[in-house]
């Protein structure tokens, strides 16, 4: 039986070693991406991020949306957490963008977004499982649709609203949640033959994980190859903006009554809204989003958008090591 | 003369605070058990401890999971020298109303108190047995497991002999629509039957199992769990000690020595001279998460932190 061996510890302090032990991992699959970039001259970076956005991504959220209870309020506050974010880090693009009167205006889509495709959907699942990952769904779904409109825009690029409705994640997004609210009772083998297709898509979502921080090391070693530096102090003026603006965007949640920190006799609906907080503070976290920048027609970036892609993503490691430590330690067992 | 106001300073504090002279009154409990002390006793013997009116002497009385020992133990019980009687378990409850006449029993883990006929309901028990109940809020705890693992089968292995897990399995149906799973049900006759069950449930492909509060299961629960972890069949239990002694990935029921507290309640109220009848049954509303993270591992199944943080590891 092992009784003499058995350990019985508080679950925080195990919190703490296991999130610290996916750090770690995500981080080795990411210097993977790296190398295998490195080893095959980086040219499948359109390739690779066409997979994620067509296949890997929708089936990864829609494994998680399916499964998982979410209220529309959770939701509601993801997006809007997302629209919060890009709207504070406004003024930082601005001035980031009027520094350099000659150059394109990209800069702003790298300062006002974060990279939630590659990063935060990965690692929203590997600290939070599948409850985690519903909410970031939203917050990169939002993400998704400000990218396509309003950055396009200000980037001086068309808007294109068109090309958002039709993407596959938008997709996932809506087809999980009509199977959840018109709860399908098919006959015996139909039903069984859907939790198969269901399995299929589970373990398709499974293989996101691992090629999703792929190709953001991938995408890392292609950013270096093109020539940008490793540091860029507007990227660490970022990494130091956006923690306070989610902090913010936390205390005034509960001030409002919005995530209340009464654990009540419902602990799952408590769990649920430091779920929440953890993702904005994990969102808080991310690098400048990069997959915006691959995609056909868009203008090749500049080497000093280049250098803050790249920068913020370094910047992001420390980050992240720190703010899943505060998680830990201020949120789950406030 | 400062002596003299020392000492009748002294002669006062003695007379206004008698505390210490009056003594505890000294009552004796009978603690019947099924399968020696858990968590739970030692939550009722810390609460009766606490009381400033009584001294408790409580004898143990352990079936050691024999009927036949039980039906001995309460045979003679001596109505006279036991104030009331502390039983624990479903099975143990229902023979102590049975077979003792006059004695107040305080139940303790009875998950379904009325449909067992123990009592008549849950806020007026109506006849000589109250205590608490260890009924888990199923809701509650296949949100936990959502959070864990997607079930679209889910075994229910539980002793064919017990009446007890046929109404926690009403409870897990009336969950199936909301969460999207099917219950395929698979009843263990006696000893010999564990390999023949178990070979069905590995047969059927179940994505997990969940057991009843069932003391037969909990008596072979190394071996049935042990047979699930080999075929890596997450399983979900109730009592929290199967997931430090047996293996099982989790336990998702309310706290056994809060439990103990509540039940100890009732009997400093019944010891007062409440009756019974009217004491509400005591239930822990909260589910107590318990996990084993090296069967998680074996399991390949990846714990979210926000569980972790609010449950008692076991490694």
């Amino acid at each position: 039986m092992g009784t003499a061996t058995v350990i019985i510890s508080s679950g925080a302090i195990a919190a703490q070693f296991l999130s610290l032990r996916m750090l770690v991992t995500a981080m080795i699959i990411i210097v993977a991406g790296a190398l295998m970039a490195k080893w095959e001259g980086g040219g499948q970076q359109s390739t690779l991020a066409r997979l994620n956005s067509q296949i890997f991504i929708p089936c990864l959220i829609f494994s998680a949306l399916n499964r998982t209870p979410l209220a529309l309020s959770e939701a509601l506050t993801m997006g809007a957490g997302a629209l919060f974010f890009s709207l504070c880090s406004y003024p930082l693009a601005h001035w980031w963008v009027a520094r350099d009167p000659e150059g394109d205006r990209n800069g702003f889509i790298s300062m006002l977004f974060g990279s939630t495709s590659t990063i935060l959907l990965p690692l929203a699942y590997l600290l939070f499982g599948s409850q985690g990952l519903a909410k970031a769904a939203f917050f990169h779904l939002m993400n998704l649709f400000l990218i396509y409109t309003w950055g396009r825009w200000r980037a001086g690029h068309p808007t294109q609203l068109t090309a958002f409705l039709k993407t596959p994640t938008l997709h996932a997004v809506l087809l999980a949640l009509s199977l959840k609210l018109f709860e399908l009772e098919l006959p015996g083998q139909l039903q069984d033959l859907l939790w198969l297709v269901e399995k299929g898509i589970g373990m398709m979502a499974s293989g996101a994980l691992p090629i999703l921080l792929i190709s953001h090391g991938y995408a890392l070693y292609c950013l270096r190859s093109s020539g940008a530096a490793w540091w860029s102090g507007a990227a660490f003026l970022r990494m130091l903006w956006l923690p306070l603006v989610a902090t913010t965007l936390i205390l005034v949640l509960r001030a409002l009554g919005l995530a209340p920190l009464d654990k009540g006799y419902d602990l799952m609906h408590y769990l649920d809204l430091r779920t929440t907080e953890a993702i904005l503070l994990l969102a808080a976290a991310l690098p400048c989003t990069i997959s915006a920048f691959w995609r056909p027609g868009d203008s090749p970036l500049s080497k000093r958008d280049s250098s803050l892609l790249l920068s913020s993503a370094l910047l992001s490691i420390i980050a992240f090591g720190l703010l899943v430590f505060i998680i830990n330690r201020y949120i789950f067992n406030s | 003369m400062i002596f003299r106001l020392m000492l009748l300073a002294a002669l006062s504090v003695a007379f206004l605070c008698p505390s210490g002279a009056i003594a505890k009154e000294r009552v004796e409990v009978a603690m019947v058990l099924w399968r020696g002390e858990t968590e739970a006793e030692k939550g009722f013997r810390e609460k009766l401890a606490t009381s400033p009116d009584y001294e408790v002497v409580i004898t143990v009385f352990d079936a050691g999971q024999s009927k036949e020992k039980l039906d001995r133990i309460l045979a003679g019980l001596d109505h006279k020298r036991f104030r009331l009687a502390y039983t624990f378990g479903t099975m143990v409850t229902q023979a102590a109303l049975q077979q003792t006449k006059e004695i107040p029993i305080i139940f303790n883990i009875v998950q379904r108190p009325v449909e067992g006929k123990i009592v008549a309901s849950m806020e007026h028990p109506g006849n000589r047995a109250t205590g608490a109940s260890n009924l888990v809020p199923m809701e509650g705890a296949f949100r936990t497991l959502g959070t864990l693992m997607n079930i679209r089968k889910l075994g229910f292995v539980y002793s064919s002999h017990d009446p007890a897990p046929r109404y926690q399995l009403a409870e897990i149906k009336k969950q199936q629509k909301r969460f999207g799973f099917k219950t395929l049900e698979f009843p263990i006759k006696g000893k010999e039957g564990i390999a023949t069950t178990m070979k069905q449930v590995i047969d059927a492909r179940v994505d997990a199992v969940i057991f009843p509060s069932d003391s037969f299961v909990k008596a072979n629960a190394s071996r049935i769990i042990g047979i699930l972890n080999k075929h890596r069949i997450p399983s979900v239990v109730v009592i929290p000690e199967m997931v430090s002694e047996n293996g099982a990935l989790i336990s998702l029921g309310p706290d056994y020595r809060t439990l103990g507290q509540l039940a100890a309640d009732n009997a400093l109220l019944v010891l007062k001279g409440n009756t019974p009848a009217d004491l509400p049954v005591r239930v822990v509303p909260q589910l107590a998460i318990s996990i084993n993270l090296a069967t998680a591992d074996r399991l390949g199944i990846h714990i979210p932190l926000q569980l972790l943080s609010v449950a008692t590891v076991v490694r």
